[in-house]
């Protein structure tokens, strides 16, 4: 092979750098003083309106440069609620409803989408978006499974979409503290990464359980089949749609390792520099998931407690940090006087999201990253679900010697949807 | 007198004893999941059906007891067993069925109950008849049920199917049509190129980007397999002033990126 051939993922990346081209003339360039004028705003809609959906567009509809004209749900009770919430915000009755993501982004006046959907829809939703020319803010964690994260890249590099994953602590100055830490070297060579699962005690449904038929709501009210989207079709039953439910099943998520891990992994990824790899082994040990690094890095995967944190441990030194405030170093030198605020608060997520948007940069949790660290969860769950040692090639994204663990790679989507 | 020798050999004989009892214990157990399958519906502890999970884990390089199970899974599956049964040995089968099972699975895909659960394991299985099952079946669905099976033959990139999904591109269901350009781009063969080249004037308004989105993806794949040339056609044809301007960036992206190839 020639060497000025060039793979298709390494295209799609090359081509997408090259024609980063600021193409939104900022308040700042218009001069206005106070909020944009309404050409200089970002034009969004939101899919996806439950409690995260409605913080997420609270958050975003909290920077003057941002025009939310559009929400879409399943739910009516949702739909009307939160037009609600931004027909006050903005003094008006403007803004449209929609059961149906495809209708909403079909308009050509929205610029941008937040996409909040149940995690089964992230992938869907945001491949959608990308084909309707839309730069989105996308929940994590962004897949069900693998192949579907990088069908989500692929699709985000074709069209050079600006695209930040919902993993707001990458924003959150502590955590970003305690990555700089890990990745300069003040930790020593990097040894062990410990990433939280969730706390078992909120998964108290089988993986796979479902749930006695109960009469489904007419269409208007929730509509069942496009709850479901691309997942396998099941009776009705209002317990489905509890977040407690779906969080835990396989069809819909993946469980107490992508619910936490997503933000957990990642930023043990992120510290590790892989934000373009995963760990190449994973074992069952230590009571829990371990994986390794091709760099020799350990990555522990650890039963849940609140506060969420991470903690990275090195020659030199540890760093310990959560979400309640804490931070904890060895040495303390590390810390030095440094002062961290407590929370994980999204405001500068979102607002690093709306400033790419403008320079078309792409964001701290671009697509890649958010893939890689969801990935690293989801084959974690494929040695957890098997239960014996797997070996991971992350070029390929493929097992080494495992024919059936490759078969947990994809998942078939239910028609109509699908990744093409 | 007990002797060090008789306490090895009494030892020895508990601990056989003991693996064979764990051995009836698992094929009981195992019997009782496959009775419990038989009449599992939605909403019946799933709990019941672990030890055949347990045991399609426990299959991994045992070709014989993987047999087994296959065709157990595949005899419920001819049964009338509830869809919720049914369901499940989808699941099971899409981690470990063979050519064996592909009959029975191919019965599914025009069931619009099940179809989508039969496009789950056979879209997952390697084997050679999977995917002639879903190329065969193709022609023989109709509305929802074909596009799925479109999408499938899409995800294994079936070249075998490139005729097919071009007459589909005439389809009068714009979903029908809408998931053959996008199988015919991921595909992404010369001949998938032609025919979504001469697509692109057809398309349908509503269809548009669907198809420039197809033809985007068919230019990736020649670009990966160092057609530059075939590439760089597509990505001029997309780079013109009457598509929408996400198209033309995407397209101009790809024009770099294709003479950066030699």
């Amino acid at each position: 092979m020639s060497n000025s051939r060039i793979t298709r993922r390494g295209f799609l990346r090359g081509a997408g750098a090259a024609l980063a081209a600021p193409y939104v003339i900022t308040s700042h360039a218009l001069g206005l003083q106070g909020r944009p004028a309404p050409s200089g705003r970002i034009a969004m809609g939101a899919i996806g309106l439950g409690g995260r959906g409605r913080h997420d567009l609270s958050a975003l509809m909290a920077n003057d440069d941002v025009q939310m004209l559009a929400v879409c749900d399943v739910k009516r009770d949702a739909r009307s609620a939160v037009k609600r919430m931004v027909d006050a915000k903005y003094g008006n009755a403007d803004c449209q409803t929609y059961l149906d993501l495809r209708e909403l982004l079909a308009r050509d006046d929205i610029d941008a989408v937040l996409v909040a959907t149940g995690d089964n829809w992230h992938t869907t939703a945001a491949i959608l978006a990308a084909k309707a020319g839309k730069d989105m803010y996308c929940e994590k964690p962004m897949s069900v499974s693998v192949t579907e994260g990088r069908a989500l890249c692929d699709a985000m590099q074709r069209y050079g979409t600006i695209f930040q994953c919902g993993t707001q602590r990458r924003s959150v100055p502590r955590f970003r503290y305690a990555v700089e830490l890990a990745q300069s070297g003040k930790l020593g060579e990097l040894k062990t990464l410990y990433a939280e699962k969730a706390p078992p005690e909120w998964f108290e449904y089988h993986p796979y359980a479902s749930l006695p038929p109960e009469p489904e709501p007419p269409k208007d009210v929730i509509d069942w089949d496009m709850w479901l989207g691309p997942a396998a079709w099941r009776p009705y039953n209002a317990t489905y749609l509890t977040r407690r439910f779906w969080m835990a099943n396989f069809d819909f998520s993946g469980g107490m390792l992508t619910e936490w891990g997503s933000h957990t992994a990642d930023l043990c990824q992120w510290a590790n520099n892989a934000d373009d790899t995963t760990p190449v082994e994973f074992e069952l040990a230590e009571g829990t998931v371990v994986a390794h690094y091709a760099n020799g890095v350990k990555l522990v995967f650890e039963d849940g407690k609140w506060p969420l944190h991470v903690r990275f441990v090195g020659t030199e030194g540890m760093i310990y940090v959560d979400d309640d405030g804490n931070i904890e170093a060895e040495p303390k030198s590390l810390l030095a006087d440094r002062k961290f605020g407590k929370g994980y608060p999204q405001a500068n997520h979102v607002r690093d999201f709306l400033d790419c948007f403008k320079s078309r940069r792409q964001p701290v949790a671009p697509a890649e990253g958010a893939h890689r660290a969801n990935s690293t969860c989801q084959v974690a769950n494929i040695c957890l679900q098997l239960g014996r040692k797997l070996t991971y090639d992350p070029k390929a994204e493929r097992f080494v010697g495992d024919a059936t663990a490759d078969r947990m790679l994809a998942r078939t989507m239910r028609e109509p949807w699908g990744l093409a | 007198m007990f002797t060090r020798m008789n306490g090895i050999v009494c030892l020895t004989m508990a601990l056989l004893l003991g693996c064979v009892a764990s051995i009836a214990t698992a094929d009981e157990a195992l019997d009782k999941a496959f009775e419990a399958l038989k009449t599992y519906k939605w909403g019946q502890d799933r709990a019941t059906l672990g030890a055949i999970d347990a045991a399609v884990v426990a299959s991994h390089k045992d070709d014989a007891a993987k047999k087994d199970l296959e065709a157990k899974l595949v005899a419920v599956l001819k049964s009338d067993a509830p869809q919720a049964a049914k369901d499940f040995v989808c699941r099971k089968l899409s981690l470990i069925g063979s050519a064996a099972s592909v009959p029975a699975l191919a019965a599914l895909l025009p069931d619009e109950k099940l179809s989508h659960m039969g496009r789950y394991a056979l879209e997952r299985m390697p084997c050679d008849e999977a995917v002639a099952a879903m190329r065969d079946g193709m022609g023989k669905v109709k509305g929802l049920v074909k596009v799925g099976v479109i999408n499938s033959l899409g995800v294994r990139r079936d070249a075998a199917s490139t005729a097919a999904l071009v007459g589909l591109l005439e389809d009068s269901d714009p979903q029908i049509a809408g998931a053959a350009a996008a199988a015919l781009g991921a595909i992404g063969s010369p001949d998938a190129a032609k025919a979504l080249g001469a697509y692109q004037a057809k398309a349908p308004k509503e269809l548009k980007l669907a198809a420039a989105d197809a033809y985007l993806a068919c230019a990736e794949r020649l670009l990966a397999d160092g057609k530059a040339n075939e590439a760089k056609m597509i990505y001029m044809t997309l780079a013109k002033p009457d598509q929408p301007k996400h198209v033309r960036l995407a397209a101009t992206r790809g024009l770099l990126a294709a003479a950066g190839q030699k």
